[in-house]
């Protein structure tokens, strides 16, 4: 085929392209004349049209780095971090991959966190990333996943976990539903553990169903504060807004379950939690999410406000409703302003639910 | 980060264009190693929350990776297409060695031999056959595969593209659109309308 030939192919086709399909057969008739030839390749051209638009959407850089992705996360089982030998992948989640281990000293299991490694940029990062570790480490709660060490090697920064068996709350909700009482039960372990950790100053910043285990023994949250830690204050809000199309400054979390300040990057307090807290509150009466369609922004949140709990579950009383409501209010000051007060305004609820509620 | 400063790539670069066959050999692991940097990047976010799935991770490597200001070539142009050719070859190298080893010595991956799968155009099996058929298209038309390999394999912006190349960003998106039926035909036949 000539060069010119294909240079009329491409003109027609892009011509053909940007009329409405009902438009193109008439124009395409006129184009090619009696030219059969050309026709036909035109038209088995825009028969690929439609997959065409999404063909190459991803440069070959990313193509390449997200199989290496892929492949990479099971790359470390066998290796030693520090005194850690990996032994299996137990789950990918947004701060990393988490690997059951044992702990050559303890001779125990423990569950490694791996994080990111574009964290370690020097040694004062890797010093800061230990101080944030440590002040997690303090957190001592029956409710709460014990921290038991932070450590930095071969290019990657870890956290070890205290190693849980149980079933995240997110499976256990997509599998069944709660009973009434059962469901306070939860909510208030789980205010519980955030009202401990905020009076020693540290926030979650990534509650979701995902981030709470459910055990024999109750449920257990996960990753508090790792979600500051990934991000210590060293890391200027400008590295994170390069690495994120995220707003400048916003602190990673999960959109379906962050309060608009934290979407928008401002400023975070126990009120951010307590928002968060709203939204696990009503998935867990409802099965379903509060803010189903990943609100990026905060004019997203404000159009789509969750419907009341009580539209969807039978039973639930109008003092639930009003609770989970003023958790999930868009401004600060209109939540209730501290864990404590939350939690003692769900144990009355409780005690109003008997058991033959469920 | 690097070891090397991207003043020794864009060096690198230049003596590649220059004909100098060594400069890729050390340009690979560089390449590579920015790669790993962002894969594991991936790996740290959650795969279900597009929402920090940064496409900027990409142009951040990407610019890591060349100190593209101090680019002081007289001809800009010609420097941004090299390192898209050299992109492409490291790219290539890559998924041919992935998909090849995983099979043991030599062996012919089937997803090059099987009809490619349609539905997965982001696995480095569509890698290496947009790669073979757009050697087929610069046969025919080298500027619109140019266009190709810029957008794709130099992960340049239509904008960009169309700086390098002096074409109207217009023109870029209709060969890229182009293109990309043509490539699609090619790859897996001619369909009945």
């Amino acid at each position: 085929m000539s060069p010119e030939r294909l240079d009329h192919i491409q003109t027609l086709y892009s011509d053909a392209v940007a009329l409405s399909p009902q438009e193109r057969a008439a124009f395409l008739d006129g184009a090619c004349g009696g030219d059969g030839d050309l026709r036909r390749e035109i038209d088995s051209l825009l028969a690929y049209q439609p997959r065409a638009e999404t063909y190459l959407d991803r440069p070959a850089f990313e193509v390449a780095a997200r199989s290496m992705a892929d492949e990479g996360a099971h790359m470390l089982v066998d290796r030693r971090l520090g005194r850690y030998q990996l032994l299996s992948l137990v789950g990918r989640g947004g701060m990393g991959d988490v690997y059951c281990a044992v702990d050559s000293r303890l001779n125990r299991l423990v569950a490694v966190k791996t994080l990111p490694s574009y964290m370690a940029r020097d040694q004062e990062h890797v010093k800061r990333f230990e101080q944030e570790a440590r002040a997690i480490a303090v957190l001592n709660h029956p409710h709460i996943c014990v921290l038991h060490d932070a450590g930095y090697d071969d290019g990657l920064h870890y956290l070890v976990f205290e190693y849980l068996v149980g079933e995240l709350l997110s499976d256990r909700l997509s599998r069944e539903a709660q009973s009434l009482p059962r469901a306070m039960d939860l909510a208030m372990q789980i205010a519980d553990a955030l009202a401990y950790a905020h009076e020693l100053g540290i926030i979650h910043l990534d509650l979701k169903p995902s981030n709470i285990m459910l055990m024999r023994s109750g449920v257990k949250l996960l990753d508090f504060g790792v979600a500051e830690l990934r991000y210590p204050d060293a890391l200027t809000s400008s590295e994170i807004s390069e690495t994120s199309s995220a707003p400048r400054g916003r602190k990673p979390g999960t959109p379906c379950y962050m309060a608009p300040e934290q979407l928008e990057g401002g400023e975070t307090d126990a009120r951010t939690d307590i928002f968060a807290f709203g939204a696990v509150l009503y998935e867990i009466f409802t099965q379903k999410r509060a803010f189903p369609n990943r609100p990026e922004t905060v004019s997203a949140l404000r159009s789509n406000p969750p419907s009341r709990i009580s539209d969807s579950r039978a039973g639930v009383p109008p003092s639930l409703d009003l609770l989970v409501q003023r958790c999930l209010a868009l401004e600060p000051s209109d939540r209730w302003q501290s864990m404590p007060e939350l939690l003692s305004r769900c144990t009355e609820i409780r005690s109003t639910l008997s058991e033959s509620w469920a | 980060m690097f070891e090397q400063s991207p003043d020794d790539i864009t060096k690198l670069l230049h003596l590649w264009s220059e004909g100098e066959p060594g400069a890729l050999d050390r340009l690979t692991p560089l390449v590579l190693r920015e790669l790993h940097r962002l894969a594991v990047r991936y790996v740290g976010r959650e795969r279900a929350d597009h929402t920090l799935q940064a496409t900027g991770l990409v142009n951040e490597a990407y610019i890591r990776l060349i100190d593209w200001p101090n680019v002081e070539w007289k001809n800009r142009e010609h420097f941004f297409a090299v390192s898209a050719q050299v992109m492409r070859h490291i790219l290539v190298d890559y998924a041919r060695s992935r998909l090849y080893s995983k099979r043991g010595g030599g062996a012919r991956s089937v997803s090059l031999d099987d009809a490619p799968n349609l539905s997965d155009n982001n696995s480095l099996a569509s890698l290496l056959d947009v790669d073979r058929a757009l050697g087929r298209l610069a046969a025919l038309d080298p500027r619109t595969a140019q266009v190709i390999e810029l957008r794709y394999f130099g992960g340049f912006t239509v904008e960009e593209t169309a700086r390098i190349m002096g074409l109207s960003p217009i023109t870029v998106i209709r060969s890229w659109n182009f293109a990309k039926a043509w490539l699609l035909r090619e790859l897996y036949g001619d369909v009945k309308p």
